[in-house]
């Protein structure tokens, strides 16, 4: 009788001994996921933030009148006429 | 026997341990320092954003760095300052200066962007540390930098924002900083059992105007062509829309750069649309004329013999030109812009009537317009007002007013009688919940028969000016010129004058009214000459952008 609830008493201290090193090791665990997360939420904000800006400087009037100017879409290159050709036409030579 | 030595073996660890315990926790709690386990942080709120009324950002913010030093962990001192002083381009002595080596740690500069971050990173250098931050981006860079405002820094080192609308809706904007109250271990992970609170930030509203971007645009471009081509000293343009004083555009230029404002003066801040006083001239005439027609003092059809200069004791009052018609309409007199007939009518309203109704324009009291710096424009109190004055206030001398005021007033006699308060956020939105400001009317003013009088009046003094504009003719556009001369040290000098036009389109329902003052301009001291075809050019523009079909 002494014998088994000895046994018992070292089985349940080992139990109790296995129970706290995975309590310990899954609080490790869980920490370290919630760093993991925190990181990755920050580093998301922070690629939110730098989309969000490329997104608004692409749409913006300043960069459409770049890129217009780029693209010699603007009053220099619209062709000019030459209406009044027989000036320029010496029909001597 | 060997189980009971077990047993107390046990039991001398366990007092052991309950001892240490409780030395730890009542003798001596104060040893234990929390710091060393429990961080407290501040949760830094993110600034609100600012839209146009199309939802198109105009203010965001953006990821920024704050280099740091620590200068107990610098290995050579000497590198650190040539690579540093080269990418931060600063005079490497005085960056040598700022390196105390007594310290642990030195803040030496803000607002580094991504970019040279990175560049500054990949030199390696030892005792070179960033802490995130975050600044302003303004994708559409100054088109809106008086209206905008910036954001600097208070005496404690904090954000705040400083004139325009990051000034007035500083505290909007802000938001509220949180707390984490966090246990950590050694190496910064949270512990799981420990202590966890945390009181999220509260991010700043964000801002919706009632700017649209591309009037915004149009504004800032022909303003600035119109500076150039009359040598003006400076010019605003205000467009609104008459019915609700929505505030659609407003740019005064000589402006600053956003991004750099530190590098410009203070006179450069200044919002000259609100801040700024100036005599209005004859674009004021509409505002007595409706005052008359209203007292019921003229009738439209009524006539006035113009017949030469008025003299009102030691002065004489001209016309512009010192040419006169004889007899002459009411109409008229607003179109070839009558100084002698405008003091006609106003003897007919009355001087105290004349007063009354400056006071109901709301002269001499801010208009309420939320952005920062606003000025009320002194009105001189009753008592002090000589006979001079009572004349000259009809057609816009000897009273000072902001721009402001005076497209608010003007916006009154043209909607049907309501002075409205102008304003220019149109939502205000806090995490899904969005504040729509109502336009507010103030008082009212004028009838709306008066009101419809006067827009046709309007309409023929555009028709039938002594200047011919190049104007869109299949459009009904009601509008007044104004040449103020400006006063220096008692005198007016007729060299310098304020030129203006302010207009509206369409005349039977507005949809926008459009102020443009130019100072000093230097081609012509004429607002006929000057600010008028800048107006129409703009107005021009609005048409097509607003798809206003004609009328005629």
């Amino acid at each position: 009788m002494k014998r088994s609830i000895n046994s018992l008493i070292i089985l349940m201290l080992f139990g109790l001994i296995a129970a706290n090193i995975f309590l310990f090791y899954s609080s490790i665990k869980i920490s370290d996921e919630i760093s993991v997360y925190e990181q990755r939420i920050q580093k998301v904000h922070h690629e939110n933030i730098n989309l969000e800006k490329d997104l608004a400087r692409l749409s913006s009037l300043q960069y459409a009148q770049k890129l217009a100017s780029n693209l010699k879409f603007s009053k220099i290159s619209q062709p000019s006429y030459l209406e009044k050709l027989v000036y320029a036409f010496n029909p001597n030579q | 026997m060997k189980t009971k030595l077990l047993f107390i073996v046990f039991l001398f660890f366990y007092i052991a341990i309950i001892t240490k315990l409780f030395f730890l926790q009542v003798f001596a709690p104060i040893r234990v320092n929390k710091d060393l386990y429990l961080k407290t942080q501040q949760l830094i709120p993110e600034r609100g954003k600012i839209f146009d009324i199309n939802r198109t950002p105009l203010v965001l913010n953006q990821n920024s760095y704050l280099l740091f030093l620590e200068p107990k962990k610098i290995n050579d001192k000497l590198k650190l300052t040539k690579f540093l002083s080269e990418k931060l381009e600063w005079e490497e002595a005085s960056l040598s200066a700022k390196i105390d080596e007594k310290k642990e740690w030195i803040s030496l500069i803000g607002g580094i962007d991504e970019d040279k971050k990175k560049e500054i990173e990949s030199l390696k250098l030892a005792g070179v540390g960033f802490n995130r931050e975050s600044k302003r981006f303004y994708p559409e860079a100054s088109l809106s930098a008086h209206l905008l405002g910036f954001v600097g820094k208070d005496k404690d080192g904090g954000n705040i924002g400083y004139f325009g609308l990051e000034g007035f809706y500083d505290k909007d904007l802000g938001g509220l900083p949180g707390l984490l109250d966090s246990e950590r271990d050694m190496v910064g992970r949270p512990i799981f059992s420990g202590i966890q609170n945390k009181v999220d930030a509260e991010d700043g509203r964000d801002l919706i105007l009632t700017i649209d971007k591309t009037v915004q645009e149009i504004s800032k471009k022909r303003l600035l062509a119109g500076l150039e081509r009359y040598q003006a000293k400076q010019g605003c343009v205000i467009t609104a829309n008459p019915e609700t004083m929505a505030i659609i555009s407003l740019v005064c230029l000589p402006d600053y750069d956003v991004d750099n404002y530190f590098q410009f003066s203070e006179q450069f801040f200044k919002n000259s649309a609100v801040s700024d006083v100036y005599e209005p001239g004859s674009i004021f005439k509409p505002l007595i004329v409706a005052a008359a027609l209203e007292e019921k003092k003229i009738k439209p059809q009524d006539t006035y013999n113009e017949e030469g200069p008025i003299q009102i004791g030691e002065y004489q009052i001209k016309t512009w030109n010192d040419k006169y018609e004889g007899k002459i309409s009411i109409t008229r007199i607003l179109e070839k812009s009558s100084n002698v007939g405008m003091v006609y009518i106003g003897d007919k309203l009355g001087k105290s009537k004349i007063y009354e109704y400056l006071k109901k324009y709301g002269f001499g009291e801010l208009t309420g317009i939320d952005l920062q710096g606003e000025n009320t424009a002194y009105l001189k109190t009753k008592e002090n007002w000589y006979p001079i004055d009572y004349s000259t206030v009809t057609f816009g001398q000897g009273i000072a007013l902001t721009p402001i005021q005076m497209i608010r007033s003007f916006a009154s006699i043209i909607n049907g009688g309501k002075l409205m308060k102008p304003y220019l956020v149109d939502t205000i939105v806090n995490n899904d919940r969005q504040t729509k400001i109502k336009p507010k009317l103030d008082k009212k003013v004028v009838s709306e028969q008066t009101s419809a009088i006067i827009r046709k009046m309007l309409v023929s003094t555009v028709e039938n000016a002594e200047a011919k504009w190049d104007r869109p003719k299949e459009y009904s556009i009601g509008g007044k010129t104004g040449t103020a001369q400006i006063a220096i040290s008692g005198h007016y000098d007729p060299s310098l004058t304020n030129a203006s036009f302010i207009g509206f389109a369409p005349a039977d329902k507005p949809k926008f009214i459009t102020l443009v003052i130019l100072k000093e301009p230097k081609t012509s001291p004429w607002g006929s000459e000057t600010a008028a075809p800048i107006f129409f050019e703009i107005a021009k523009d609005l048409i097509v952008y607003y798809g206003i079909t004609p009328e005629q």
